[in-house]
């Protein structure tokens, strides 16, 4: 198991640049996601790093061996890394046991029993083995795929929107056995995505990736709860934005003075915080800093409900639009007042002068 | 790459040595050769044949494709077997068929006639393939819109069966300015029988050279009419979801004229040749040369193999440089590779004697010659089978096995060629009956002595000797008649 270190890496398509100097840094046995819409770049940067494409410059490491720099490239084949991609691409003309021996050595092909234990780390049976890929489903394929790429005991894992092409209900087992197996085999992962719940769940490092450059790295929770922009803000989940006035450490909203989280603002800022950080009581029996609202519209999912809101503060007329995320037995009727408070601190910007756009 | 460059060069190479060697005569003797009022009346045949044919050819082939692929016809299966099968008999048998039951039969009409129906299926098959791979959400959709049935034919379907109407077109006209067999037998001059007259007669490469280049100029013409025609747009299906074959539209009293008119379409096309052939047969006095027979049997499938095998040898680092991200590099390529070949066999073989009469008289009346000859005339068509087949290994797979430690080549050997060897083995078949059937340049090039099937009933025809050319006949027949089997599994055509 290897660190991956990417560092000043550009490329391009034709004439298209796609990838400004890019940093990255996954330490051993960790895993990172780079997250970012469709066209940003984030899969040029794995393919960089699997030696499919060629950077115009930079370097990439993995484990203390320099894989590419300007003018050198190991090929694929010789990186010792692990590749999974949203097709999986199992050999049409293998068995599942044909497909996972593929990679190995001709003595170790026919191992039965390491066909059996690379099917068990990816959660199928032993069943399996003589199966041909269009025999399974769509989660199967996938997890096939994976166990071959586990095979050889890549020193690094690449994973290319590996659950995209799922349906969601499959999406979330494979990916929990995904997990399972990785980190069973303690291998160091780079995995691709634009899907933050994918992003925020997988990994333990999440690299934001716009226009070719990563614009904020670090732990999930960090990145959600103090994002450095408000576009960054949006790509990891839904928003409530807020324009409200700095004294400090607080910030005054239509919602209340609330807490800020980082240094200080003063003066005119937008803020933003997430659904889940509003809370709705009884308007009769209000907690403390509560204010009125009228709930607009309720998005029901069953588990959870996301309730859209209109506050009317005393001292204007305007009417803030504010979205709250309660839990589904709790969700008010459209109608309803409900009193309002927020909880933890908001994340502030400064202020851009439009009207901040309001959240889906 | 390199190789594949190497190819394409040597596809071109005949284009070359045809304009230089009628630039090569002095430029006012090359100018006083083309301004003729014999090349005139060759103008005026070549093109007056190459429209009303390619008309006829359109109608027929639409109008079958309809009937066969929507309208419920009873036996579809069979009548689409039927009407792709008139490409198993070469149309110069087939005008032998209709010659030496006719003696009359001559010119224009007689040549637009023997080529139709020898040609149509080049556009039945792709526009059948079309119409069966059509959606029918789109279909479903305009009908949502509020148009009516005529009206969604004629603004979802016809657009979308454009480019097949077009590509089965353009072959159908390549093929006939590549025309001899034919139209020697009627009697009916073209450039292609004219180039062949000039060297056979007076040896003279020349004139036969600039007649040539005239040719390989009412190529391009077709070629260029066919590209701005079909546009740029191409119809994609965006979205998931599965392809919904479109249902019937029934016949109803329409039927019986159909059947009637599918069934005399059938009679001449193939019943015509079939009882002309038994006829010849089983004829009086009609004695088969045996040991001939058998030593031209030999020689056709001894080149046949070679050529199936050089073509497709040629045509595999091709088909893997097209493969990759279209740059202004890989579509110069294919445009080469497929002009090349869009070239008639009289300038192939032409080319090819006047480069050996001047470079490598070893060569010249060489085997070697005549197959080189056959696998840059088929090369397209070993082409596009294998491309197709490669499409079974996409790029995806290769980068798989490279990420689990193949290099390239291996990738290609574990991966590619295990993927692809069906349709490896289809180019191979293509080409080999392409070949056995090949008449012009194995007329030019075949070394003296050698007979081959075509070159065998060439002869006995030309010789009036009906009876003697049956067996040649019904061997090119019998070889070729899997490839209407094939043809109808690849649903792709090349000239």
């Amino acid at each position: 198991m290897s660190r991956l270190v990417v560092e000043g890496v550009c490329a391009s398509y034709g004439a298209t640049k796609v990838l400004h100097e890019v940093d990255l840094t996954v330490e051993e046995g960790t895993t990172a996601a780079i997250l970012g819409a469709s066209g940003c770049g984030k899969s040029t940067l794995l393919r960089v790093v699997a030696g499919f494409h060629t950077a115009d410059a930079g370097e990439v490491r993995i484990g203390n061996r320099t894989v590419a720099r300007p003018g050198f490239a190991v090929p694929p084949e010789r990186r010792g890394i692990g590749y999974l991609s949203q097709e999986g691409n199992l050999f049409p003309h293998l068995t599942v046991a044909g497909n996972i021996g593929f990679g190995l050595p001709r003595s170790e092909r026919r191992d039965r029993a390491r066909t059996a234990e690379l099917l068990e780390l990816v959660g199928l049976l032993p069943s399996h083995a003589d199966r041909r890929p269009e025999q399974l489903s769509g989660g199967q394929q996938q997890r096939v795929a994976l166990a071959r790429a586990l095979a050889r005991r890549p020193e690094l894992v690449l994973l290319d929107e590996p659950f995209g092409s799922l349906d969601a209900g499959l999406r979330t087992s494979t990916r929990r056995a995904v997990a399972d197996a990785l980190s069973a085999a303690g291998a160091t992962v780079l995995l691709v995505t634009h899907d933050q719940d994918e992003a925020l769940s997988f990994a333990d490092q999440v690299a934001i990736m716009r226009a070719g450059r990563f614009v904020q790295v670090g732990p999930p929770r960090l990145v959600y709860s103090t994002p450095v922009d408000q576009a960054t803000a949006g790509v990891l989940g839904d928003l409530v934005m807020l324009t409200g006035r700095g004294r400090g450490g607080e910030v005054d909203t239509p919602l209340g003075t609330l807490p800020l989280a980082g240094p200080g603002m003063n003066g005119a800022v937008d803020v933003a915080l997430r659904p889940e950080q509003v809370v709705l009581s009884d308007p009769a029996d209000p907690a403390d800093g509560s204010v009125e609202a009228v709930v607009d519209a309720v998005d029901y999912f069953g588990h959870d409900a996301l309730v859209r809101l209109g506050v009317r503060a005393r001292s204007s007329t305007e009417r803030t639009v504010v979205l709250a995320r309660v839990v589904g037995v709790d969700a008010p009727a459209p109608g309803q007042v409900v009193a309002l408070r927020v909880r933890g601190q908001v994340q502030a910007f400064p202020h851009t002068g439009a009207t901040p756009a309001e959240p889906a | 790459m390199l190789a594949a460059v190497l190819v394409t060069a040597v596809s071109v190479l005949p284009i070359l040595v045809v304009l230089a060697n009628a630039l090569g005569q002095g430029w006012s003797e090359a100018v006083a050769d083309v301004v003729r009022p014999r090349v005139g009346e060759l103008l005026r045949n070549t093109v007056s044949l190459m429209v009303l044919a390619t008309a006829a050819c359109a109608v027929l082939g639409v109008g079958c494709a309809w009937l066969v692929e929507r309208t419920g016809l009873p036996g579809a299966g069979w009548w689409r077997v039927l009407l792709v099968a008139p490409l198993a008999v070469p149309a110069f048998v087939n005008a032998y068929a209709w010659v030496s039951l006719r003696p009359a039969m001559t010119g224009l009409g007689g040549a637009v006639l023997i080529t139709t129906l020898s040609y149509f299926p080049l556009v039945f098959l792709p526009v059948s393939a079309a119409l069966r791979g059509l959606d029918r959400s789109w279909e479903d959709t305009a009908r949502s819109l509020g148009l009516g049935r005529w009206r969604t034919f004629a603004r979802i379907v016809l657009p979308q069966l454009r480019p097949a109407v077009l590509g089965g077109c353009l072959l159908v006209a390549l093929h006939l300015l590549a025309e001899f067999g034919v139209l020697a037998m009627l009697r009916f001059p073209t450039f292609t029988t004219a180039i062949l007259d000039q060297y056979e007669a007076a040896f003279d490469t020349g004139t036969g050279s600039v007649l040539a280049v005239v040719l390989v100029l009412l190529c391009v013409a077709v070629l260029t009419v066919e590209h701005v025609w079909r546009g740029r747009r191409g119809h994609a299906r965006i979205g998931a979801g599965v392809v919904r074959r479109s249902e019937a539209a029934a016949l109803g009293r329409w039927l019986a004229p159909s059947l009637l008119a599918l069934a005399v379409l059938v009679a001449l096309a193939l019943g015509v040749p079939a009882y002309s052939l038994g006829h010849w047969l089983a004829a009086p006095g009609a004695t088969v040369d045996g040991s001939g027979l058998a030593s031209a049997l030999a020689a056709t499938i001894g080149l046949a193999l070679a050529a199936a095998v050089l073509a497709c040898v040629a045509a595999f680092p091709v088909a893997l440089l097209l493969r990759r991200r279209q740059t202004l590099f890989t579509a110069t390529v294919e445009r080469l590779c497929y002009l090349a070949s869009s070239l008639p066999g009289v300038v192939v073989g032409l080319a090819l004697v006047m480069l050996a009469i001047r470079w490598a008289t070893g060569l010249y009346q060489s085997a070697t010659l005549l197959v080189i000859a056959y696998a840059i005339l088929f090369l397209p068509r070993a082409l596009v089978a294998i491309r197709t087949a490669l499409d079974q290994a996409p790029g995806g797979l290769i980068e798989s096995a490279r990420a689990l430690g193949d290099s390239p080549a291996r990738a290609v050997a574990r991966v590619v060629v295990p993927l692809a060897s069906p349709g490896i083995l289809t180019a191979l078949a293509l080409v080999f009956m392409a070949t056995t059937t090949e008449l012009t340049a194995t007329l030019l090039l075949a070394p003296t002595g050698t007979h081959t099937l075509a070159t065998g009933f060439w002869a006995a025809s030309s010789s009036l000797d009906y009876g003697a050319a049956a067996p040649y006949a019904v061997a090119m027949v019998l070889l070729s008649a899997p490839m209407t089997w094939l043809l109808l599994r690849q649903r792709a055509v090349v000239a």
